[in-house]
């Protein structure tokens, strides 16, 4: 493939562009420098430390490398589904229930994709099974999160009406049913608008790296369509796991709402 | 029949009462006593041991819901989900006959629930409480927002439904219609009368 190397000076240079924000920061007086220079040295630093990774585990072809940096991913992606909840569940409960719902997802939707569609040899291809995995939980991700907090803020505001709906002798997820709607229809937003706004707004990130690369633009469509439908199933199936397993977390077995639950 | 055995959780108890069909109790004590916290656990809304049984089915043989559907808690403070007040009654209760017992315009049925006043939701979640006929009612302050002859209303509505009755109530002349039996709750503990 034919595509043109970057020298470090280029990186370099492309670097100074984080400087307009310092500047847009120190100007407006946003007090948002330090955090700025921690989460441009965090990306450098994990974007770096990721590309040896990878690198290292395409030469090896090997299953347990494949796995193993995959299991990494999802466990990381089930901390970030919880640092992104503004009243957390005490106990392990919802970390347990958001890493669950990534790793059933992302491998059934990797899994489907590596074996049907893209079919490489041998079938967990690091170099396909990796990313592909990776784009799909980090969709489903957001997902999760998103319907998870909803639901919860939801739910804490609206107490006494959901309590007033269970005293009229409503089953859980009926009492619920409109807080489960919202959090569902907030979760899978992103990814709708994403598919909407795809290909006239924006290139997706995926298909101009291959086409940057020196892929064909109509075979890097047909990669982006393909992530796309697999993100989209992904995403519908991690929230509507994600918000139904809150449910349950939030109640109990005689449909009592539990919000003590919540720290 | 209403038997309620040892029930207790973390703010009051334990309590055990009988209390025959048709026959009413008033809870008493000061506010933050426990009063409301008793009558959700009668309801199942909260955690509490303890046993329970209506009419000699025990409640633990239910799913909390359908046991909610006989035993019906009301708070002080209604809650509405639907944009009108039809909305939130079945299509069988005659909503229109109730609400004339109770002195309500029949035009507040197809009403904004925003646009009611207090005492009007409070009675309109008390009709809504009884629309699907519970056993048992439970009623937390079911007159707090009503004037003296809305409130004589709704009470004369509420001996006529005749159901097993627990009615939360710092209200003197209250106390004197749905008593004598009461159940007291104060500092030292809680005492049935008589």
């Amino acid at each position: 493939m034919d595509y043109i190397n970057l020298s470090l000076i280029d990186l370099g240079l492309a670097s100074l562009l984080i400087l307009i924000n310092g500047g847009i920061s120190l100007c407006l007086g946003l007090g948002l420098e330090r955090t700025l220079l921690i989460n441009t040295a965090r990306m450098v630093v994990q974007l770096l430390a990721i590309g040896f990774v990878l690198k290292f585990i395409f030469m090896q072809t090997s299953s347990l490398w494949t796995f193993g940096l995959a299991f990494i991913m999802i466990a990381l992606a089930g901390r970030e589904i919880l640092s992104r909840q503004t009243h957390q569940l005490k106990g392990g409960k919802a970390y347990g229930l958001g890493a669950t719902i990534l790793f059933i997802v992302g491998f059934t939707c990797t899994l489907f994709a590596m074996l049907t569609l893209l079919q490489p040899d041998p079938w967990y291809s690091p170099r396909y099974f990796l990313p592909i995995l990776g784009m799909i939980i980090g969709n489903t991700m957001t997902g999760i999160g998103l319907g998870m907090e909803t639901l919860t803020t939801s739910i804490k505001r609206d107490q006494n009406l959901v309590e007033d709906r269970l005293a009229l002798g409503e089953p859980r997820f009926f009492a619920l049913s409109e807080h489960i709607k919202k959090a569902l229809k907030t979760g899978m937003m992103p990814i709708i608008n994403a598919m909407a706004a795809s290909g006239i707004i924006s290139l997706p990130g995926m298909m101009t790296g291959q086409i940057i690369s020196g892929v064909d633009p109509i075979e890097a469509t047909k990669y982006q369509l393909m992530i796309m439908f697999l993100i989209a199933g992904g995403t519908a199936l991690g929230t509507t796991g994600g918000v139904l397993g809150m449910v349950y977390l939030l109640t109990d077995e005689r449909h009592r709402l539990r919000l003590e639950r919540i720290k | 029949m209403l038997e309620i055995i040892n029930l207790q959780n973390h703010i009051f108890g334990p309590v055990t009462i009988d209390i025959e069909a048709g026959q009413s109790v008033i809870v008493r004590g000061a506010s933050g006593s426990g009063k409301t916290r008793f009558m959700r656990a009668i309801a199942d809304l909260d955690e509490a041991k303890g046993s329970i049984f209506l009419n000699a089915q025990d409640r633990r043989d239910l799913q909390g819901h359908e046991w909610r559907k006989r035993v019906r808690f009301v708070a002080a403070d209604s809650s509405w989900w639907f944009e009108t007040v039809e909305e939130h009654f079945p299509k069988e209760f005659e909503l229109r006959d109730a609400m004339s017992k109770l002195g309500l315009k029949p035009e507040l049925i197809n009403s904004e629930v925003t646009k009611l006043s207090t005492g009007e939701r409070q009675r309109l979640a008390f009709l809504r409480a009884i629309a699907d006929e519970p056993q048992v009612l439970l009623l937390d302050e079911p007159t707090s927002a009503l004037d003296e002859n809305a409130a004589q209303k709704l009470e004369t509505m509420i001996e006529e439904l005749g159901t097993i009755l627990l009615i939360a109530s710092h209200n003197a002349a209250q106390v004197e219609r749905f008593g004598p039996k009461e159940i007291m709750f104060d500092k030292a503990g809680i005492e049935i009368r008589p």
